[in-house]
Order: structure tokens, then sequence, then C-alpha cells
């Protein structure tokens, strides 16, 4: 979820602690701000300080002039296997080609986790909000490996503005069926102990003693939610840390990016804002049921229908795209 | 004549004024409105209060759609402007100058479009709103403003060392947080010792406005003295109406927080949006900001109209209110409606400019205008707030180069309404005025 979803959000969660509002109109109180700032701050650790602490193993390095899809799929081959036979993690970073102040040179991996192969894709100039920009000519790679790999994303890797991603290759045993595979982790360092829930607590039980219960709770359920609404995604999160080691993965039910889910967020986090300030009030201004019917059920049925209704037309479309991806391999021969 | 098309006729020619006023590069349409304000309260204007209002709605509008050619063609924009100018800045690089112009300008009509619509439930939902969220205004400010802090993440492209990156975002993160203290450190001294005449208390903020927002863009333009490369103008815009409809919607989302909401600008309530939105599409950034913007300065003008709530939200409304409050529904219809003629008007007119400016905009030699624009500047800031109001903008200039040299978020310079006001709301002017 975007920044504003997750503060507006956690400003929302802590707005139903009994006597936060009244506190604030009364007193001038600044709890919801301080909730607030605890529901951004699992993501501003993360990307204004752990990203920086950690250290990458390999650096894939293209330049726009000399760019080799085979050389990179090579590349990432080769650290996979290394990750395989060596049984130690490999970090690897991404790192993208900055043509002007707002041109990128694309590149996208495709990890296959059927067809246990690397596919690397040189893609359009893009701009910094990573929409199309020019078309360039496609260049493609495929490289297979033999070893079982296994990323959870559902799409291609975009490597294009800012830094660029951080992968990370390591073994993993699965439990059910007892053999093991080499497991690709996006962005490592995000969301591990910045994401869990122990850490929310932590917080809330800190702030309960020193400034009273009414913020210890307001920050305990603004970080919760903070970490809740990131399992709706598909990277999840180290939940339990540090009791638990490694990133669950998500609900996979959007991604963090998709306008309409962050949209639906804001505006239901405001409807809960209002709806509270509306109780709290000397003299209400609207019925509390009517305000549910219309600000929050119709919105959520309309946009929560919309956007469902997008993501299977999405899907329908990759599905008839895979298909001819398979006519066009099927007529290769004949070409 | 009768009072309709009085009214009709004096919106219009606020409007032509206004637009005039919208293309002088660096003059803004509030320090004019201050300025025929302090005329009629002194009486050398005469002219019908209810006339005037009309008169000055129409040079907002006016202002608000034709200000922006300058903003984008010559790099001079205003606080509301200053963070659409980027992206359509770029645009005016690959020659699209005049598509980010007309973008601007459907958001704009789209923003008015909303107004129009939303005009006969506006009493309502503001009437309601107003009192339930008066108690609470801290706090919401306070929100905006943690928010604006925290949510500023680094630029990079990657190069370098763990070390280096961090030493390089970090500095841009200070950068930012430095520029906005020092922005509440000179609001604070505006507010509660202002150097600036009591006699033009009205323009106190003008020269830091100035200093913060236009002088370091012209002097940045000046210095680089870059040229605007040949402009397309194509028959036809190259965007969906889906993409019509998200930039609208968002940039309605942003205004309209801003004109409810005191001390959140256009700018803020822009970029509140996008992030509530999760824009990408620079057109649609750029058509946001144009309804953003509408919404904000001509929004905040209809809240004034509007019986019974006594809302004065924005620069002109509080100006404004120092003359008599209109009171009555006829007049607040009228203005919605003579707001949406005008701009209906202004639309078809403002392509021809638009056209005509992108045409002649890659032959305009952009250093001398730069420095005639600076010129202009310091000659407004002075006239209106004499040595002190130079002073003033000298040092916000300087604060305001902060975020140009560092690539961090121009929107910290508006710690010199946030920090001061915000402190007032929280009761802690004890603690400020123990200082003086």
């Amino acid at each position: 979820m975007k920044g504003l979803t997750h503060f507006i959000s956690a400003v929302a969660a802590a707005s139903c602690v009994p006597g936060v509002i009244e506190h604030a109109a009364s007193e001038r109180g600044l709890i919801l701000v301080v909730a607030g700032a605890f529901g951004l701050l699992p993501d501003w650790l993360d990307f204004k300080w752990t990203r920086y602490l950690e250290t990458t193993h390999h650096d894939i390095r293209p330049t726009p002039e000399t760019f080799d899809a085979d050389a990179i799929a090579a590349q990432l081959a080769e650290i996979v296997t290394m990750a395989w036979q060596t049984r130690t993690p490999q970090r690897v970073q991404l790192h993208t080609m900055q043509l002007a102040s707002d041109r990128w040179q694309r590149y996208s991996i495709r990890f296959d986790n059927l067809d246990q192969r690397i596919r690397v894709t040189r893609g359009n100039i893009v701009d910094t909000g990573q929409q199309f920009a020019e078309s360039k000519a496609q260049q493609q790679a495929t490289t297979p490996l033999n070893i079982p790999l296994y990323y959870s994303y559902d799409g291609d890797l975009h490597v294009d503005i800012f830094e660029g991603p951080t992968l990370e290759f390591s073994v993993q045993r699965q439990q059910k069926t007892k053999t093991e595979r080499v497991e690709v982790d996006f962005l490592p360092w995000h969301r591990r102990w910045t994401h869990s829930l122990t850490l929310g607590i932590v917080f809330g039980i800190l702030l309960w003693v020193t400034l009273g219960w009414q913020t210890g709770l307001a920050v305990g359920v603004g970080w919760t939610t903070h970490v809740l609404q990131d399992q709706l995604g598909y990277m999840g999160s180290n939940l339990w840390w540090p009791i638990t080691k490694r990133r669950s993965s998500g609900l996979q039910w959007m991604h963090s990016g998709d306008a309409l889910p962050n949209f639906l967020s804001v505006w239901l986090a405001l409807a809960i804002i209002l709806l509270n300030i509306n109780l709290a009030a000397q003299t209400p201004q609207f019925s509390g049921i009517g305000w549910l019917i219309w600000a929050v059920i119709l919105p959520s049925l309309v946009m929560g229908g919309a956007y469902i209704f997008g993501q299977r037309q999405k899907r329908a479309q990759t599905q008839q795209r895979k298909t001819l991806d398979l006519l066009d391999e099927l007529n290769e021969p004949q070409a | 004549m009768p009072e309709i098309l009085l009214l009709l006729t004096a919106t219009f020619i606020g409007a032509i004024f206004g637009s005039l006023l919208g293309l002088i590069p660096a003059l803004h349409v509030y320090n004019v409105a201050g300025l025929v304000i302090a005329l009629k309260t002194v009486g050398t204007l005469e002219i019908a209060a209810q006339t005037l209002h009309f008169v000055l709605l129409g040079m907002v509008v006016g202002y608000v759609f034709f200000s922006t050619l300058p903003g984008l063609f010559l790099a001079v924009p205003d606080e509301s402007l200053a963070f659409s100018v980027l992206p359509a800045q770029q645009m005016i690089r690959r020659g699209a100058g005049y598509t980010a112009a007309m973008l601007t300008a459907v958001g704009v009509l789209g923003g008015i479009v909303v107004l129009v619509l939303m005009a006969p439930v506006l009493p309502v939902i503001v009437r309601r709103l107003h009192v339930l969220v008066a108690p609470h205004l801290h706090w919401i400010v306070a929100l905006i403003v943690v928010y604006m802090l925290m949510s500023e993440w680094p630029f990079s492209n990657g190069q370098g060392t763990n070390m280096q990156r961090f030493r390089a975002a970090w500095g841009q993160l200070l950068a930012g947080s430095l520029t906005f203290s020092l922005a509440g450190t000179v609001g604070i001294v505006l507010m509660y010792r202002s150097p600036v005449e009591i006699t033009v208390a009205y323009q106190n903020l003008l020269p830091a406005f100035v200093g913060f927002f236009a002088v370091p863009a012209v002097i940045q333009a000046f210095v680089i003295g870059g040229v605007v490369p040949p402009q397309k103008t194509p028959m036809a815009l190259a965007v969906s109406h889906k993409l019509v409809g998200q930039g609208v919607f968002a940039g309605a989302l942003g205004g309209l927080f801003a004109a409810f909401f005191p001390l959140v600008t256009a700018g803020i309530g822009g970029f509140l949006a996008g992030h509530a939105t999760a824009q990408r599409d620079a057109r649609v950034f750029v058509i946001s900001q144009g309804t953003s913007r509408v919404l904000y300065y001509v929004g905040a003008v209809v809240l004034f109209f509007l019986p019974g709530v006594g809302l004065t939200r924005g620069g002109l409304a509080a100006m404004l209110a120092t003359l008599e409050r209109p009171g009555t529904w006829q007049t607040y219809w009228l203005a919605v409606g003579a707001i949406a003629v005008t701009a209906a008007v202004l639309f078809l007119v403002f392509e021809r400019v638009a056209y005509v400016t992108a045409k002649i905009s890659p032959r305009l030699p952009q250093r001398p205008i730069n420095g005639l624009t600076l010129i202009i500047l310091l000659t407004i800031v002075f006239i209106t707030t004499g040595w002190a109001g130079l002073l003033i903008m000298a040092v916000c200039t300087c604060i305001g180069s902060l975020p140009l040299l560092w690539k961090t978020r121009r929107m910290h310079c508006l710690g010199v309404i946030l920090i001061p006001v915000l402190i007032n709301m929280l009761g802690w002017d004890d603690v400020i005025l123990r200082l003086f």
C-alpha cells in the first residue's frame, strides 16, 4: 500500500480507540498524529535506514549502449547456481539505466517457476512515472536452469526507475515435499523486523507506560494496521519477528501500487474518521447508519466490485496472451 | 442595467483583467486584488461591494487559466504551480508544451464542472462538515505537516556504495526538513514581529512567497539560460476520457480539500490527492493540478459566497471579508453561474493564446525575459512592502533555493504558514511570545 494509505488508515484505526477523538477536540491532543506517524514508520525505517545497511554480493549494472540480455540472464543463472551449490544466500542488486532526468531504459526479468528458466527482456524507455515514453527495439534472452526455482510474484520484474530492486536467492526446504528449491526474495531488506506485529506490541506497551493507555493503544493499532494492510499484497511480511525468521507470503489480493484499492482504503479511512468525529460531537450532523450505508458500504461495493472486475479482465487477457505465446512457440520451428 | 447583467459583465471584465495579469510573469492576482480592495477601503475606488466581489471573482478565474502559461513557458511558477511545473516542463523539453498547457486547461475546466455540479449540495455538506471539523483543525493540520515530512523518499539512481547512497539520501531528506524549519522560523517572525509596515499588513506574506517560489526558479532559469525547443501543436490531445476523468477526480479531491481546510494550499491538496489516488501518468498529474488549482482558488471564493456558513478560506476570501459579506442565495447562484459562463469562454480563448505562446516561445529570448521578470518581482515587492519586504524576500530566496539545490520538495517552503498557524492552533503562542 502507498504511504498515505497507511498513514490515514492508522489514524482511522486510532480514532476508534475510546476517548481519543474527544481528547483531540477538548485537550488539543495529538494522539492521532502520533498514531499516523507510527502507521508510516515501518516503511520509513525500511526505505530510509534498513536498505542502506544491507550488503549485496553481486551487482548487475547494464548500460544502455552495451545492453546484453544474454549476459544478464547468464549472470543471474550463475548467481542462482552459486546459491544452490554453496547453500548460502546470494543477494544481487539490479541497477537501473538512467538516460535523462526523466528517461529510464527499462529491462524486465521473469523467473519462470514451471519451465525453470530466467528470461531477460529489454523493454521500452519509460518516464519517472514508469509510463511509456519512447519505444525501443526489444532484446530478449532466456537461460534454462537445472535447479528448482521458486518466485512468488506473478509477473515480470521491471527494472526501470531510481535505485532498482534487490533480490535474494536462498535455498529453502519444503516441509511438505521434503525437497529443496532456490527461492527468490524481492527486496530482501523490506518488510522484515520493521513489519512485525511484535514490534507494534512493543511500541504500544512502551507508549502505554510513558504516555498513557490511549496513546499506547492508538500507536499499537496504527502500526498493526500497516502490517495487516501489507498482507493483502504479494510480498507479505515477517509477522512475528524475532520468533519467525522469514517473510510469509501475502494474500495476493492486490498489488501494493494499485490505484483503486489504495483510494478505497483512503476513502474508508476518512469515512471512519468522520464517523467517529460525528459520534463524539455534541450535536451529531448525520445519522451513523446512513453514513455507514452511503459512505462505507456503497463505495466499498462499487470500488471493490470495479477492482475485482478489472482484475478478472486483466487475468483473462494474460491468459489469452499466454495462449498466444504458446502458439508462437509451437509455430516457431515452422517460421 | 439589470442586476444579473451587471454582475455578469463585472465578472467578464474581471476575467479579462485577470487573464492579462496571469500572462505577466511573476504577478500574482492576490497582489493586485489586495491593492484594489485597499483602494475601495480608502474610498478612492467607487464601486459597489457586490460588483467588486464579482470583478474579483472573474479576475481569479481568468488568472487560474492564464497564469499557467508563464508558469510553463517561462519557469515562473506561483506556489500552486510549483508542483505541476516539473512534469509539465519535462513535457516542454519534449516539445509538448502546448499539450501540457491544454491538459492543465482541461483540468481547470473539469474543476469548474465539478464545482457547478456540486453547487447544489455544497451548502449542506460544507455547513455540516464545518461544524464537525472545526474543533479538530489543529490535529488535521499537524497530520499534514507530519505526512509532508515523513513521506519524502530519497531520490537516487543507485550509483555508489551503500554509505555514499545513504549520505546522499539523508542529505536530501535533511535539506527538506531544514527548508521546512527555516521557512517556519520566517513564518513565526512574520506572524509575531513582522518587519513589514502595519499599513500593508495584508501583504505580509507576499515577499516570503515571492522569495520562496518565484525568485529561485527565475534565477535558476536565468543562470541556466536554456532555450525552449520547438513545440508541437497537435489538433487533438493524446489523452483518453478515462485519464481526464482520473485527473479531474484526483484534482477535485485535492482542490476541495484545500478550499475547505485552512492552511491547505492547492499545492498541498494536489500532492495529497496524487498520493491518495496513486497517480503515475504525468498527463493525469498535470490535469489534476489544473483541477486542484481552480477548486482551491475559485472554490474558496464560492465558499465565501455561501450564505449562513461564514467560511473564509484562501487569500482572496480573507481580503474580501474586509468588505461586506454576500449573504443571499441569489448572489451565491449568480456567482456559480458567472463562473461557469466565464470559464467556458476563457477555455476557448485560452486554446488560441496557448497555441500562439507555444509557437513563439522557442523564439523568445529566455534570459532577458527572466531578467525582466526578476525586476518585476523586485518592483512589486518593493512597492507593496518596501525595503523590509525586499529583505524578507532575499532571506526567503536563500531558503527557497535549498530544495532546488538538494532536489527536495519545494512544498517544504510552506512551513512559512503551516508552522506559525499550527503553533497558534495548538495554543503554544505563549512560548513563542516569550522568545520575542
